[in-house]
């Protein structure tokens, strides 16, 4: 679906008027007007029998019209004030002026409101009609026709106001011309010959329409971008069939059953807009909330995983806290003792001191993870990267007698991406597999660290272990967060791994060495233009 | 960080009292802190890095009371003590937990553990501990031919 390009500028093109049109959309509304293609044609043989006993449920007809037209007007101004396009507000002017001319069309159509004591005249029913039959497509070209602009935020309320008082404006003005006492159309026959048949006028006035509706809807049909343009093809369609029944085929006869299946179209041309409307408004209020939910479980998601990150936080540096205390404890008794134990004191001062450092550690390796710095991004050499972990990291005397391989691909390209992180990674993963391998005898332990250049744009990293592999029963659970294998492990690491390589745009996997072990790997993508100058990592 | 012989149970000899007292805690600095309190006490003691090696331990037999953590990856604390509790010869231990709640405690004093101390220890509140629990000494059921860990 993509959004209508000058329509709705800045606004998420979530309102009906912004919606293109889908493919069903498309095909409802095509069905739609090939069945009501089809029933005038059924009816036709017919069209001219007359039903003037019927004229009683023409103000209920009425009614009905100008209900559903000033709340489809009403509907558009409600989207006008949001979306702030001039077209939606030309429609909404052109609902308000159709419905609002049904009132003095049906209140002079003759023989029904006689009894009221109203003044009917045969001429100023059709005069409204009129009207209203042209004015109407008039507005629909117009918003079809006119280039879209969106209107200044502060101005909507005052626009709709203008818009309504014109419309008003000019139904008063028609009113006073078709029944001022002045006025001659009354004594005419321009537009009724008498009280059924149609005049001079009224047989321009259909082919007039047909005109203004083909226009408007090859003009919508140019344009046709949204939801709401396919269905006013639908309303000018089934609004162009009503006419022909109307004039043609109940040969303009009122009351004839031509007539009648006419006023049942209007009736429908009428609705569509506003049934279309709220069903797109009851889709989109079942989007929100769909959104709305996905919006919260993804809330819930982060603040559990925030709690237990804090949670697992405030253990890591418990844990030194507690030893020093108890170690101070320690040391103060050794010394309160009899016979002071200078040796013992001295020890349990060290283990303050270590203590002290693994909490200082914990809290820079947090920082590590969470601070500004992570974010700057600049070219490096992975190879370069490894050798000074490997070097830091004290690798070859932590495998005892182990031994440690780097096999560094010289023509790997460079990536972009953090020092920092990326060091802590290696260096976790580092630690990962000699840790893997702390029950394997020392002569045995074979760390193997490999980078590849990959064709398509990519360099990877792969830490090999010798160890006792990966148990497949949690092997899908050693990325998340607080799963570890360790006695002593936080359960941290390899979430942190994988989740700074992915801020990379890279991947983190796992895969099982051969003869025995495991082998972490996770690919970078390399810097679309490598910078001649290395970055310095320290 | 690899020690090339690291052995699951170490012992310290600080009075050659016959009787020990046995630091499980899978945290090591922990355990040593904890050792080296116990000693500066007056104690003997030894340690182990979890609950399963000292059971498997030979020193087991001469332990006169346990010092164990709650919170240890497989065998936790108490179900340490559940399994001296079933074995012949119950050892009075005192758990120690550096996130203590009333539920836990509540169920491990009710079956019979010694102690429910929070970390970092209070070394007054501890000696008290390990005097109460030292004079019970070991306590042998009359099943005590049940006993097949050994």
């Amino acid at each position: 679906m993509t959004p209508s390009s000058d329509q709705s500028v800045g606004e998420p093109a979530l309102l009906l008027s912004s919606f293109a049109h889908r493919q069903n959309q498309f095909w409802l509304a095509g069905s739609i007007l090939a069945v009501s293609v089809l029933m005038p044609v059924l009816i036709a043989p017919h069209a001219g029998r007359s039903l003037t006993d019927w004229v009683v449920v023409l103000p209920a007809y009425a009614a009905a019209v100008l209900v559903i037209e000033l709340v489809t007007s009403t509907f558009l101004f409600a989207l006008f004030y949001v979306q702030r396009s001039r077209a939606i507000l030309i429609l909404a002017a052109g609902y308000l002026f159709s419905g609002a001319l049904v009132a003095p069309w049906v209140v002079t159509f003759p023989g029904i409101f006689s009894s009221l004591g109203i003044e009917e005249s045969i001429q100023s029913a059709a005069a409204f009609a009129a009207l209203k039959r042209l004015g109407f497509p008039l507005f629909i070209l117009a918003y079809a026709v006119l280039p879209d602009v969106q209107l200044a935020r502060r101005l909507v309320a005052s626009w709709i106001v203008v818009a309504v008082v014109s419309v008003l404006a000019v139904i008063a003005i028609a009113c006073w011309l078709v029944l001022g006492d002045w006025s001659s159309l009354r004594l005419s026959n321009a537009f009724m010959r008498d009280a059924l048949t149609p005049g001079l006028l009224w047989r321009l006035i259909p082919a007039l329409a047909i005109a203004l509706y083909l226009a408007g809807i090859v003009a919508l049909a140019a344009r046709r971008r949204t939801i709401l343009d396919l269905w006013l093809v639908v309303v000018l369609g089934t609004l162009l069939i009503e006419i022909i029944q109307i004039s043609y085929l109940g040969a303009g006869v009122r009351m004839s059953l031509g007539w009648w299946a006419g006023r049942l179209y209007g009736l429908v041309s009428a609705s569509i807009v506003l049934v279309v409307m709220l069903a797109e408004t009851i889709a989109v209020y079942a989007r929100l909330a769909r959104a709305t939910i996905a919006e919260r479980r993804a809330r819930q998601n982060r603040l559990t995983a925030m709690e237990a990150l804090s949670a697992t936080i405030a253990h890591e540096v418990n844990q030194p806290l507690g030893s020093m205390v108890t170690n101070a404890n320690a040391g103060l008794r050794w010394l309160a003792n009899p016979q002071p134990e200078l040796d013992e004191a001295k020890a349990a001062m060290h283990r303050i001191v270590e203590e002290g450092h693994r909490a200082n550690k914990v809290v820079s390796g947090i920082r590590t993870m969470f601070m500004k710095g992570t974010r700057e991004r600049t070219p490096l050499d992975l190879n370069l990267l490894i050798e000074q972990v490997v070097k830091q990291s004290a690798v070859a005397a932590r495998l005892g007698h182990g031994a440690v391989t780097l096999d560094l691909d010289c023509q790997a390209p460079f990536v972009i991406g953090n020092a920092i992180q990326l060091q802590q990674v290696v260096a976790n993963l580092i630690d990962n597999a000699i840790e893997a391998m702390r029950a394997v005898p020392a002569r045995q332990r074979r760390l193997r660290i490999a980078t590849t250049g990959r064709e398509h744009g990519e360099v990877v990293v792969s830490i090999e272990d010798e160890g006792p592999g990966l148990d497949p029963a949690t092997l899908d659970r050693i990325f998340e967060p607080f799963f570890t294998t360790k006695p002593d492990g936080m359960g941290m690491g390899l979430m942190f791994c994988r989740s700074a390589i992915e801020a990379h745009g890279g991947r983190l996997w796992t895969s099982t060495n051969e003869p025995k072990g495991a082998v972490f790997s996770f690919s970078l993508p390399t810097s679309p233009q490598p910078d001649p100058a290395p970055e310095e990592n320290e | 960080m690899i020690e090339a012989d690291a052995s699951p149970v170490a012992w310290t000899m600080t009075k050659p009292d016959g009787a020990l007292i046995a630091i499980i805690d899978d945290d090591a600095a922990a355990r040593d802190a904890v050792a080296s309190l116990v000693s500066a006490l007056g104690y003997q003691t030894f340690t182990c890095n979890g609950a399963a090696p000292f059971l498997a331990s030979g020193l087991r037999h001469e332990t006169r009371c346990v010092v164990a953590d709650i919170r240890m990856p497989g065998m936790s604390g108490l179900e340490l003590y559940g399994q001296l509790a079933r074995s012949g010869r119950v050892i009075p231990t005192i758990l120690m937990t550096a996130y203590p709640d009333e539920t836990t405690r509540a169920s491990a004093l009710a079956v019979g553990v010694h102690g429910y101390l929070t970390k970092p220890l209070d070394p007054e509140i501890l000696l008290a501990c390990l005097r109460a629990a030292w004079k019970s000494g070991p306590l042998i059921p009359r099943h005590s031919a049940t006993d097949t860990t050994v």
